[in-house]
């Protein structure tokens, strides 16, 4: 499987409410009208978030992301019939800013690898942590020191490891990015996505620990991977669309 | 009685649960502990944004809270400031949770709307109007208000739940400029499920308003008022 992560922000005029109302019931009901090669289409829908970080004096980020769509295809090639696609491109496509701003979407094309944790389940809550790589890391380093540094916060934060019910890694695969024009953003890639899954929203801020431990791991020098100031995290809640 | 409005946004990697109970848990316990500034405050009411729409041209902050205090001078107002255990307590605590780039501070002089019913509420509506001719804004204040009662008289449903409005008319800033925005209409509603008749008021004003709104700087946010000193109305 290969999958398409879309973080949106809303358009001017509306509200929230409005957009993910939109969203999910405009948006995701012309997607499922003609999903040709789509394979599965998950919407995440915001309720919490942070940006950057208290050392990023010049506050890199403005942008609050209001949903987060996850679509998954078999391969590349059925990625690239749904894009190809007369529907897609003259009735999903044009629909996207009635209800977001599409100059700024955070978006990747990756592969979505699941990790083991302690005490799996279902989960009713997610953390969506979009991890913008550090300067000059090249992607495998990237996706090596990310994994480690997983394996390692759960170790450092055995409550949040306690609490998570389901972890997976989304890593940008490079191939896929000519394919992101279709959302219009100026916004480089992410260079990977972590989901983290909670039992709810009461739990959720048990992510705030391992969280905490990813950016000490992060600190030191040769075990960095990410930027923090350029990074960001979402708490949602999944609704599936296909 | 003078009123200042501040609205605020959050410091990077705060969330906006994290940033209401710091606000409200500590940040307001501050200031009403620290009796040579609370003494110059008739009423603080902390509003916590939950929901918001933004003109293309309006901020780009997304503002988590709007502070509203109040005085009964702006002399008062300015003796609390320039309090020492406001510049050594109270004021070293608002970067923790408040992002002080995103700070906007603006003198506010109260005027009633029309409302058939008043009483308390909990909820509220903060709608930031700018005038589009700049000259215009001296009398931009009665252009809204006469908006507001075509709205009450012809579509009163709008504000079936609403128990207070307010006309907030923004006063130039100490040096004579410009604020950031002309007017903040306020009105007070009951439950969470009256949003969609507060949307629609928004939509009626706008219309109502017509050419003389700038939208495009214009937002208005939906919030939850806390009292921190002060009954609430």
């Amino acid at each position: 499987m290969i999958k398409m992560i879309a973080a949106v922000s809303r358009r001017a005029g509306m509200t929230h409410a409005e957009c993910v109302a939109y969203h999910q019931q405009v948006h995701g009901a012309i997607a499922r009208e003609q999903p040709v090669t789509l394979r599965r289409y998950v919407q995440n829908h915001v309720f919490d978030a942070a940006y950057g970080t208290r050392e990023d004096g010049a506050g890199q980020q403005v942008a609050a992301r209001d949903s987060v769509t996850e679509l998954y295809w078999d391969d590349f090639p059925g990625m690239g019939a749904t894009f190809a696609h007369s529907y897609t491109q003259q009735k999903v496509g044009p629909d996207g800013p009635n209800f977001g701003d599409i100059t700024t979407t955070a978006n990747l094309v990756a592969q979505e690898v699941e990790l083991p944790v302690p005490h799996p389940g279902l989960g009713g809550a997610k953390v969506m942590h979009f991890l913008r790589g550090a300067p000059g890391l090249a992607l495998d380093v990237f996706v090596e020191r990310w994994a480690l540094a997983h394996q390692r916060a759960l170790a450092e934060a055995p409550a949040a490891a306690s609490a998570m019910r389901r972890a997976a890694q989304n890593r940008q695969v490079p191939e896929g990015n000519a394919l992101l024009k279709y959302f219009g953003s100026s916004e480089a890639p992410f260079e990977g996505v972590g989901c983290l899954w909670f039992d709810d929203a009461s739990t959720i801020g048990a992510f705030r620990a391992y969280e905490a431990a990813l950016l000490r791991i992060n600190a030191q020098a040769h075990q960095a991977f990410y930027l923090p100031a350029k990074s960001f995290f979402v708490y949602a809640r999944e609704v599936l669309i296909l | 009685m003078i009123k200042l409005n501040i609205q605020a946004a959050r410091v990077p990697r705060m969330t906006h649960a994290q940033y209401a109970r710091y606000a409200k848990d500590k940040h307001a316990r501050l200031v009403l502990g620290t009796e040579p500034v609370s003494r110059y405050l008739t009423a603080y009411v902390q509003q916590h944004v939950f929901d918001a729409a933004y003109g293309v041209n309006a901020p780009a902050w997304r503002y988590d809270s709007v502070s509203h205090i109040h005085a009964r001078s702006a002399e008062d107002m300015h003796a609390a400031t320039a309090t020492r255990e406001y510049r050594e307590i109270i004021a070293p605590d608002e970067p923790s949770f408040a992002d002080s780039r995103s700070a906007s501070f603006t003198m506010l002089e109260e005027f009633p709307l029309a409302l058939p019913v008043r009483g308390y509420s909990s909820l509220r509506l903060l709608h930031y109007g700018c005038a589009s001719d700049d000259g215009a804004a001296a009398t931009f204040a009665g252009q809204w208000t006469d908006a507001h009662e075509a709205v009450l008289a012809h579509s009163p449903r709008v504000l079936h739940s609403v128990r207070r409005a307010v006309l907030n008319r923004a006063l130039p800033g100490p040096g004579g400029e410009r604020p950031a925005f002309d007017v903040m209409g306020e009105l007070g509603f009951l439950e969470h499920s009256d949003v969609p008749a507060i949307s629609d008021y928004v939509a009626l004003m706008e219309e109502a308003l017509g050419s003389q709104l700038d939208c495009d700087r214009s937002f208005f946010l939906l919030a939850e008022a806390i009292p921190v000193r002060g009954m609430l109305s």
